[in-house]
């Protein structure tokens, strides 16, 4: 038995470290491809850069744009998740706690909207944005961010706020608080967990999201990474090493994303009332 | 005089809690509802952006989608066959995976949980992009590999060939997802209280058996989400075939989202393109309604 369990968990680690290394490999190969010169890595692409060639990043954030792509993703990320936020703990506190009638057919038509897939909708979007005025500017890209991400982050927060006891609420009621005030001082700080987790999962999917971002901006000054990086892609074909240099940037800083992913999501999922 | 100021008052304190829900159903009503329904109707359109033009055409539509093209057909066929390869091999992995993470004897598990999570969080623009190189002819890392294990023969242009690419695919799909369903179905896992593996580990429950029949019951839930997300995006997959398949008019290796944006944007067929949307959203529905009612025959059974 003794024999048993030690094989078992060698077994075990060996497994899970092929898998870290074969998702690790790839973006190692890939920086360090990045600081060879082209010809280099053509004739190489095997072996350690000669001597790195951190020009390479220099060329790409300036003449190949991606700084502005960079800002441009911030921007709209952090426009889009704050209104996201704003929407969704306002909703799903009325949800939750307040309750009015026809709260329950409010949610599962709310509930529809977790399972529409940006696809369903890119066609029409498009030609409203075009016919309005807004394709290439940042509402182009915020305002749809918004409406497609948050059904699902009111239905995570709404099992966040169920968790809140009432006993919380009705104490403040008591003492002369208005809804809005619990809302705003109450029932946000109770629920930073959730909020936390909205953030890095919603953060993260508007950051990546690449159908709208393709086809709603065509102009680099609003463009953001992910399109970006397809706009650069196209203009240094060939030129392999800047190509992964520029790539390198736009998704390393996400490492650190990775990070606190993890971090938040099980302490999220643990500490909300997180129904599936 | 009170009377009236004191009733719409009233009325408003009535209604106030209302107001929490105007701001969600604005945005949502307008960005995704009235598109949605937007798309049905231009379904039943023939229309153009370029020359303006917007004709009413019926069913017309539908019956192109349904008897004429076959292009869509093989769509969809490679869409299943993407469908397999995620439900076969991606998610029985990330279970496994889980479930090894989840078992006590391992340490170590945020390290491995962060790892795994990388490749999930990166935009997937950045991973095609990569991996069409890393399984490129010249100089990729596969070539390269199979070069040196004397495999030389089995070099191709995978992306450019009829199953080899949706395999590649699968592969990069796996190797982005896997993380973030391996990472849920953990947490899941974790909440599973301790003394319940443990009596059922007394009572001779080990290792497979351990978690087929008491583990996965437990976080089923989970499990159906996973499930369910792999399906829809199975159907809906566009960045990777977008970036990672060679362009051309090669009918083999188109996925359904890549022909609809095709139709749509390059053809300027925006009715049609807008009728073969809500042919896959038919698709996706039937399936994962089938799912459901599996799953739940399958409980009432058990």
């Amino acid at each position: 038995m003794r024999q048993c369990r030690i094989g078992f968990a060698i077994f075990a680690y060996a497994f899970l470290a092929v898998l870290a290394i074969m998702m690790v490999y790839p973006l190692l190969w890939m920086i360090a491809n990045s600081l060879k010169t082209n010809l280099e890595f053509i004739r190489y692409p095997w072996s350690f850069p000669a001597s790195p060639k951190w020009g390479n990043y220099a060329v790409a954030v300036t003449a190949g744009r991606i700084g502005r792509y960079l800002l441009n993703s911030v921007v709209v990320t952090f426009t889009s998740l704050a209104g996201v936020i704003l929407v969704s703990t306002l909703a799903a506190f009325g949800m939750a706690k307040l309750k009015p009638r026809g709260s329950d057919v409010y949610y599962y038509f709310i509930l529809v909207g977790i399972m529409i897939p940006p696809q369903l909708i890119v066609i029409p979007l498009f030609i409203t944005l075009l016919r309005t005025g807004l394709t290439n500017t940042y509402l182009a890209l915020i305002l749809p961010y918004i409406g497609l991400f948050s059904p699902f982050a009111t239905f995570l927060l709404k099992g966040f706020y169920s968790v809140v006891p009432r006993d919380v609420m009705d104490a403040a009621r008591i003492d002369g608080c208005t809804n809005r005030v619990i809302y705003r001082r109450i029932s946000l700080p109770l629920i930073a967990p959730g909020i936390g987790v909205i953030g890095i999962l919603t953060g993260t999917s508007i950051w990546n999201e690449f159908l709208f971002a393709l086809i709603f901006v065509r102009t680099p000054a609003v463009r953001t990474i992910p399109a970006g990086l397809v706009t650069f892609v196209l203009e240094h074909q060939t030129h392999y090493s800047l190509l992964f240099a520029g790539i390198s940037i736009a998704i390393l800083p996400l490492v650190v994303v990775a990070i606190a992913f993890q971090k938040t999501m099980v302490r999220g999922l643990s500490e909300g009332a997180v129904k599936f | 005089m009170p009377k009236p100021r004191a009733r719409l008052a009233y009325h408003l304190k009535r209604l106030s809690p209302y107001a929490y829900f105007l701001p969600l159903g604005l945005v949502y009503v307008s960005f995704v509802i009235y598109p949605l329904l937007k798309s049905v109707v231009e379904s039943f359109y023939d229309s153009s952006l370029l020359m303006g033009t917007r004709t009413f055409v019926g069913i017309r539509n539908y019956i192109e989608v349904i008897a004429e093209d076959i292009v869509f057909r093989n769509a969809l066929r490679n869409n299943v066959i993407y469908l397999a390869g995620l439900l076969c091999f991606g998610v029985p992995l990330a279970v496994v995976v889980a479930s090894i993470l989840n078992s006590e004897r391992i340490r170590a598990k945020r390290f491995f949980t962060t790892i795994y999570m990388v490749p999930y969080v990166l935009p997937l623009v950045g991973i095609g992009i990569l991996f069409k190189m890393v399984f490129s002819f010249d100089f990729g890392i596969i070539s390269a590999v199979l070069r040196a294990l004397g495999m030389g023969s089995l070099i191709a242009p995978w992306l450019a060939r009829f199953p080899d690419a949706i395999f590649v695919i699968l592969f990069v799909t796996i190797w982005s997802f896997f993380g973030g369903d391996a990472l849920f179905l953990f947490a899941s896992m974790q909440q599973i209280p301790r003394e319940v593996l443990e009596s059922a580990q007394i009572d001779g429950a080990r290792g497979l058996r351990l978690l087929i029949r008491i583990t996965l019951p437990m976080v089923s839930e989970m499990v159906t989400v996973v499930i369910g997300s792999n399906t829809i995006g199975a159907f809906t997959q566009f960045g990777l075939f977008y970036l990672m398949l060679t362009k051309g008019p090669q009918s083999q290796l188109r996925v359904a989202s890549t022909w609809i944006m095709s139709q749509a944007f390059d053809y300027d067929h925006m009715g049609y393109g807008c009728t073969l949307t809500v042919a896959l959203l038919v698709v996706v529905m039937v399936i994962t309604f089938s799912y459901l009612a599996i799953r739940k025959r399958a409980r009432v059974d058990a």
